[in-house]
Formats: C-alpha cells, sequence, structure tokens
C-alpha cells in the first residue's frame, strides 16, 4: 500500500494530539477531585449527581429549620418551666392563706407577694425572643396580654391571635414553634389575680376557692409541658433522621461525583507511557529519508 | 536507418527524461501544498520505424516521448471523502455551540438557575420563619432578583448564540458564492483546455479543492460535465453550471433560517456546516429557549398567584412578585418595582399579622411543588441539565465518529494522490540513469559516426 508522506505526519499529528487530549483530561479529574467538570462528560453521573445536590441542599435547609425549632422550643419549654414553678409558689401561697388563723395583716402581706408572683407570670406570658413576643401568636410586636385596672381588681386582655407559627422540616410536614398566650397564660394570670383578691380581701373562702383554681391551672400548664416535650422529642428523632440522609447523600454524591484517585493516577501513568512512546515513534518515522542514504 | 537516428534516439530520451524530471520536481515542490495530487508523466515509445529488409518487414522502436501527465486521482474517492468531510464539518458546528450552551447553564460548578432555585427556596423558608425580619426580607429580594437575572441572562445568551448562529449563516452562504464564483471561473479555462486537448491538471486541483470546502459547507455535490466543466449542485439545486453561477441567499422570514436560489426556490443542505447552522438556529436553540421561556412563565405566575394573596408588612396585598412580558418571558423576567423597592411588602403573611409567614411557606411550596412539568423547580433543573448534557454528549460522539470516518477517507485519498518523497527520489534517480545512458548512447553514436567520416575512405592515399 502506498502511504504518502502527509498521511504519514497526519497520523502522527493525531496521535500525539488524542494522547494529549487524555492526559489533559485525566489532569483536570485529578486537580479538581471530580470524575467530571461539565454534564455532556458523564451526562447520566451528571444527572443523578444534580439531583443529589439538590437533595443535600433541602436537607441541609430542614436540619437548620430543626435547629431553629428546637431552640425556639426549648425557650418556650423554659418558660412553662417557670409559670409551674409560680404556679407553685402561688399554691403554697394560698395553702398559707387558707389557714384560718391568719390575720388580715397576714394575708395582705401574702397579697402582696401574690402580686409579685402575678407580675413575675405577666412579664413572662409577654416575654419575647429576638425581638418578637413569644405568645401573641402572629402579632408578633405586640405584647401578648395587657393589665387593665378595674375598681375590683386586675383584668388581662389577650392582645395576640391564635395564629400558628410553623416551620417546615420534612417535604410538606411542619413543627408548630408557638403555643397560643390565651390558653397557656390566661388562666395562670386569673387564678393568681383571684388568689390575690381572695388575699387582700380577707376572704378566706375567696382564697380555698382560688387554690382549686390555681391546682387546674398547675394541671393545665403541665399539659400542655407534655404536649410540647413529645413535640420537642419527635423534632429530635426528626434531626437525627435528617442528619442520617444527609450522610448517605453525601455518600452517594461522593459515588457519583468523586475521582477515584488510583484509578485516574495510573490511568495517567498509562497515557503518559503511549504519549511517550508515540513520541519517539513519531520522531524516528518523520526523520527518516532515502535522502539520508543517496550520496 | 541510419546512423543519424540513432544520435536522434538519444536526443529524445535525454529530452523524455528530462521532462519526466520535470514532472517528478514538480511533486516534490508540491508534496506539501493542500489538494494537491501526485502526478506522473507518461512514457510511451513513439510508432515504430516499418523497414523492408530482403523481403521481410522490421520493425524498429525509434525511442521515446511523454503522451501525457496523469494526475493520481480517483473520482469515488473524492465524493467519499466529501461525504464524510460535510458531516465531519455539521457535527463540529453543531458540537461547538453545544459547548457554549452548556457553559451557559454552568453546571455543576457555576451558579445556574438550579441552585438560584434552590436559594430562592432557602430564603422564603427564612422567610416564614421570621417574617417580621428585615434583613430576610431583603435576603428574599436579592435572591428572587438573582433568579430573574439569572434566567434572563441564560435568555440573553441562547439569543445572542442563535443571532450568532444566523451570521455565521450568512458569512457561510457568502463563502459559498464566492466559492461558486471561482469554481464558474475554472470552469471555463477547463473548458478551453479541454478544447485545445491539453491538460490542466493543476487546475483541475483547484477545483477539486474548492469542492472539498464547498462540501464542508453545504454538502454539494459535483459531476463531471463531459465538455472539462463540472456541475455542482446542492440537494439537487444547481448552484454552478459551466461558467454560470446561481448565487444563493439568506432569508429569516418567519422566524426560521433558509436558503433560496435566485428563483426563490429552498435550497436545503443535507448536511455540512450551513445545515448545522440551520438545524440550531430553527430547533434547537429555540428548544431551549422555549425551555427557559415555559419555567419563567410557569414560575412568575405560580408565584405571582400566591404573592397576591398575601399581605405585606405594610398591609399591601394583591402585588405581583414578578414581572415578565411576552413573546418572552424568561429575558424580561424581573422583580415587580413595588417590591424591588421596598421588601416590606413581600406578602409573607396570609392574614396581615406581622408574624404570619404563612404565605412565605406556601412560596416555597411552590417552587418543590410539581409545577414544573411534574417536579419541583431545582429537580426541573436538574433534569434539564441532565438532558442536556445527553444532549451534548451524543453531538461529541457524533463529531468523533465522524471526524475519525472522515480522517480515514482523506488517508485512503491521500494513498492514490498523497506524494511519497522516498518514491519520487527512487524515480529521480532512475530518471537520472536513464539521462546518463541516453547521454552515453549519443556518444557512442557519435564515435560510430566518426569511424565512418574520419577512418574510412582513405585506401591508396
Amino acid at each position: 500500500m502506498r502511504v504518502a508522506d502527509s498521511t504519514l505526519s497526519q497520523q502522527v499529528v493525531t496521535t500525539l494530539r488524542r494522547c494529549r487530549q487524555e492526559m489533559a483530561e485525566l489532569q483536570v479529574q485529578l486537580a479538581s477531585g471530580r470524575r467530571f467538570s461539565r454534564p455532556s462528560e458523564l451526562p447520566r453521573a451528571a444527572a443523578r449527581a444534580l439531583m443529589l445536590h439538590n437533595d443535600l441542599d433541602t436537607l441541609e435547609r430542614y436540619r437548620a429549620s430543626v435547629d431553629y425549632a428546637g431552640s425556639r422550643l426549648a425557650v418556650v419549654e423554659a418558660a412553662l418551666g417557670t409559670l409551674t414553678e409560680l404556679l407553685q409558689d402561688c399554691l403554697e401561697l394560698a395553702l398559707a392563706g387558707a389557714n384560718g388563723s391568719l390575720t388580715a395583716d397576714d394575708r395582705l402581706r401574702l397579697a402582696a407577694e401574690a402580686e409579685q408572683i402575678l407580675d413575675g407570670t405577666l412579664e413572662l406570658a409577654n416575654s419575647s425572643w429576638t425581638g418578637r413576643y413569644l405568645f401573641a401568636g402572629h402579632r408578633t410586636s405586640t405584647p401578648a396580654f395587657e393589665r387593665v385596672s378595674l375598681p375590683e381588681g386586675y383584668a388581662f386582655v389577650y392582645q395576640g391571635d391564635q395564629g400558628k407559627l410553623e416551620r417546615e422540616v420534612a417535604p410538606g410536614q411542619v413543627a408548630l414553634l408557638n403555643l397560643p398566650g390565651d390558653a397557656v397564660f390566661l388562666h395562670p394570670l386569673e387564678a393568681i389575680e383571684e388568689l390575690r383578691r381572695g388575699l387582700a380581701a380577707n376572704d378566706q373562702q375567696a382564697t380555698t376557692q382560688a387554690l382549686a383554681s390555681l391546682h387546674s391551672a398547675l394541671e393545665q400548664c403541665l399539659h400542655h409541658r407534655a404536649a410540647l416535650g413529645v413535640r420537642v422529642s419527635h423534632l429530635e428523632l426528626r434531626g437525627n433522621r435528617l442528619q442520617d440522609m444527609t450522610h448517605a447523600c453525601r455518600e452517594a454524591l461522593a459515588r457519583e461525583e468523586d475521582v477515584d484517585f488510583a484509578l485516574a493516577a495510573s490511568a495517567l501513568r498509562a497515557r503518559e507511557i503511549a504519549y511517550q512512546s508515540s513520541l519517539a515513534v513519531g520522531a524516528r518515522l518523520l526523520q527518516a529519508s532515502l535522502l539520508d542514504h543517496l550520496r | 536507418m541510419s546512423g543519424f537516428s540513432t544520435l536522434e534516439l538519444g536526443l529524445r530520451s535525454l529530452r523524455a527524461q528530462v521532462m519526466v524530471s520535470g514532472v517528478i520536481a514538480h511533486n516534490i515542490a508540491n508534496s506539501r501544498s493542500p489538494g494537491y495530487s501526485r502526478q506522473v508523466a507518461d512514457l510511451r515509445p513513439p510508432p515504430s520505424l516499418r523497414l523492408s529488409a530482403l523481403g521481410r518487414t522490421l520493425s524498429l522502436g525509434t525511442g521515446v516521448f511523454v503522451s501525457g501527465v496523469r494526475r493520481q486521482r480517483e473520482e469515488f474517492l473524492d465524493r467519499l471523502c466529501r461525504l464524510h468531510l460535510a458531516d465531519h464539518q455539521r457535527w463540529e458546528t453543531q458540537r461547538h455551540t453545544m459547548d457554549l450552551v452548556e457553559l451557559a447553564f454552568a453546571e455543576p460548578v457555576g451558579f445556574g438557575p438550579r441552585q438560584a432555585c434552590l436559594r430562592l427556596w432557602d430564603a422564603f423558608q427564612e422567610l416564614a420563619a421570621e417574617p417580621e425580619s428585615g434583613p430576610v426580607r431583603a435576603a428574599v429580594r436579592e435572591e428572587a432578583a438573582s433568579l430573574a437575572s439569572n434566567l434572563a441572562g441564560l435568555a440573553r445568551q441562547l439569543g445572542a448564540l442563535r443571532a450568532d448562529r444566523l451570521a455565521t449563516a450568512e458569512a457561510c452562504v457568502q463563502e459559498i458564492n464566492h466559492l461558486a464564483r471561482q469554481i464558474a471561473a475554472l470552469n471555463r479555462d477547463l473548458r478551453l483546455a479541454a478544447l485545445h486537448g491539453t491538460q490542466a491538471n493543476d487546475l483541475e486541483d483547484r477545483r477539486d479543492l474548492l469542492l472539498d470546502r464547498l462540501a464542508a459547507l453545504a454538502a454539494a455535490d459535483s459531476a463531471p460535465a463531459g465538455d472539462g466543466t463540472t456541475t455542482v449542485s446542492i440537494n439537487g439545486v444547481v448552484l454552478v453550471a459551466g461558467d454560470t453561477v446561481a448565487e444563493l441567499r439568506v432569508d429569516v422570514g418567519g422566524g426560521t433560517l433558509s436558503i433560496l436560489d435566485p428563483h426563490g426556490a429552498p435550497v436545503e443542505p443535507p448536511s455540512g456546516e450551513l445545515a448545522a447552522l440551520r438545524e440550531l438556529h430553527d430547533s434547537v436553540l429555540p428548544s431551549h429557549q422555549a425551555l427557559l421561556d415555559g419555567f419563567a412563565r410557569r414560575l412568575a405566575d405560580a408565584l405571582n398567584s400566591v404573592h397576591r394573596a398575601g399581605y405585606g408588612l405594610d398591609g399591601s396585598s394583591g402585588l405581583d412578585l414578578f414581572r415578565y412580558d411576552e413573546p418572552s418571558p424568561a429575558l424580561t423576567l424581573r422583580l415587580a418595582p413595588e417590591v424591588a423597592a421596598d421588601p416590606t411588602r413581600l406578602a409573607a403573611s396570609s392574614g396581615g399579622a406581622e408574624g404570619d409567614g404563612l404565605q412565605a411557606l406556601a412560596m416555597a411550596r411552590v417552587l418543590t411543588s410539581p409545577n414544573f412539568d411534574g417536579m419541583g423547580a431545582s429537580e426541573f433543573w436538574a433534569a434539564a441539565i441532565g438532558k442536556l448534557g445527553l444532549e451534548v454528549e451524543q453531538t461529541a460522539r457524533r463529531l468523533e465518529n465522524t471526524a475519525l470516518l472522515a480522517e480515514q477517507a482523506q488517508m485512503q485519498r491521500a494513498r492514490v494522490s498523497g506524494v511519497n518523497l522516498d518514491e519520487e527520489t527512487v524515480e529521480l534517480v532512475r530518471c537520472q540513469h536513464a539521462y546518463a545512458a541516453a547521454a552515453r548512447l549519443i556518444s557512442v553514436a557519435d564515435e560510430m559516426l566518426e569511424q565512418l567520416l574520419n577512418r574510412t575512405g582513405r585506401v591508396g592515399r
């Protein structure tokens, strides 16, 4: 077969170019640690990797949301804890006040104590977190309760609404982050006020009645705490599960995207050898000429 | 038959060898010229001399002469080569453009619409949790604007690419016309040469080179007309016949790129660069534009309907989040000016209360719900980019295949038409020997004549 000189040189150039191209691709892979830098290099793996990236970003968002929900519920939980303590203090006052041997002055002193507890409870009901009132539903910029002074004592007006603060923690699943203030605090506030009034009026009968109200308020509070506890533990489970899923997702992503360094390095070595030998062969082929042997 | 005829024969031989060495020199000189085909001098003995002697007829040879110089070329290989050249150029053009499209979508390392969608979703989630927060609102505005400008930027890039394909097609058609005029001129010269019975190998090489280029541009076909000229046609429409040229022009009426001959008839190149440019301009790029436009329209409509139902911090309601103009929603997608001016108008609230983020949550869910061809927004883009990747990969594979075939066809042709310097050197050495021998023949004949003229007729002197 005739082989034209142009064919020979063309072949040498083509081979060298192919070697160089393959080496450059491997070099990019090794330097970036990624199996592909453009979707067209490995379209199926790239499509799977993009989906996994979506999942991973979504999971990270949900994890952040779970963390946020957790810290927010912790604040609510702490408030309920304090409320329990306050109500227990009140119960002690009420028990003391129900004692028939007390004088009117003693009861007035107890009433003053009850008023302090009342102030504390109101402050608790109006507590805020990052500048937002916790127990006012959606109306987070207005204090949850207002104390109105009436001739016969104090009345409490709930200024919030029943709005639920929700955070999405999984596709379509929300965690409830708040409790409506009126359900949590109105009864305790009124019970404490009832006690205060009874004590201030030196009315043993009323004090005993307030004891019953306080008991039911405490029970309600404990009920809320228990429900909240269930929410928090659910959230923790959700958080753990998200962590597991994130881990699995990262592993899958690494399988799609990451270069097997040992494999790539040995492939590069093989290409290097091919390149060196085609250089050597090319140089010898191109230099040979009959003219060297003619005088 | 005389002693002088031997002298004459030697002279003929000398002349022939000089001519052959001229042909070899031409081959060597053009060994690197593109489109050059090796030429071979045909050596032939002239008609022999018939002598009658002693009742018998002798046939005596009278030497050698160059009967012609042939170009080494196979028409079939030319056809094969041009077929593959056209396909190669077609996929080369396609690949080049698809590369740019793929780059525009900036995956998986850059910041494309997929990430922008995720970021906006993330920002909506934040807003749902803290709808009163000014910084969170500003962040939502930035992410929404970034998604809009991302889509608009993509639409602009695709539009620019499409416009550039059109400009390239116009340049391509101009080049085709220019080549056609050159071929027509060569046709005229070659017809004259054929009339005079002369061979014009180099002119034919030149014409074949132009035909190669025409094939790469528009898969042009050529057929010899018999009078030395060649008729060039593209998919049946005659471009050059003899020395007349039917100049083509580009028409973009109705948004599609058509190529018309002087009578207004459409020319449809089956392959080559022009076919690729037409396909890119008329179907490939518009399909990506339609994808973008469809996404932008659905995104804006779905988010707007949720946004309009909600309330901003300042009590505003019924506002759009995005605006766009038909017929190119992606290109014109932007944040509604009311919201862009004041992020407190972002309608995060479902009832108007400041701590209510339900509408923001609903907007986040618009992005994850199957609003976009049955997928969420970021899944839509992941799928679209996966599909684009496949498309580009397939184009690359076609290019690899056609490049290989074109290379092989060219090698086949070079096997016949290419110059091999070793071969030429050997021919040159043979030529040199033949020349030396012919020269020696002349000197021998000379000596024989001298013998006759100077040494005879001296008897009795």
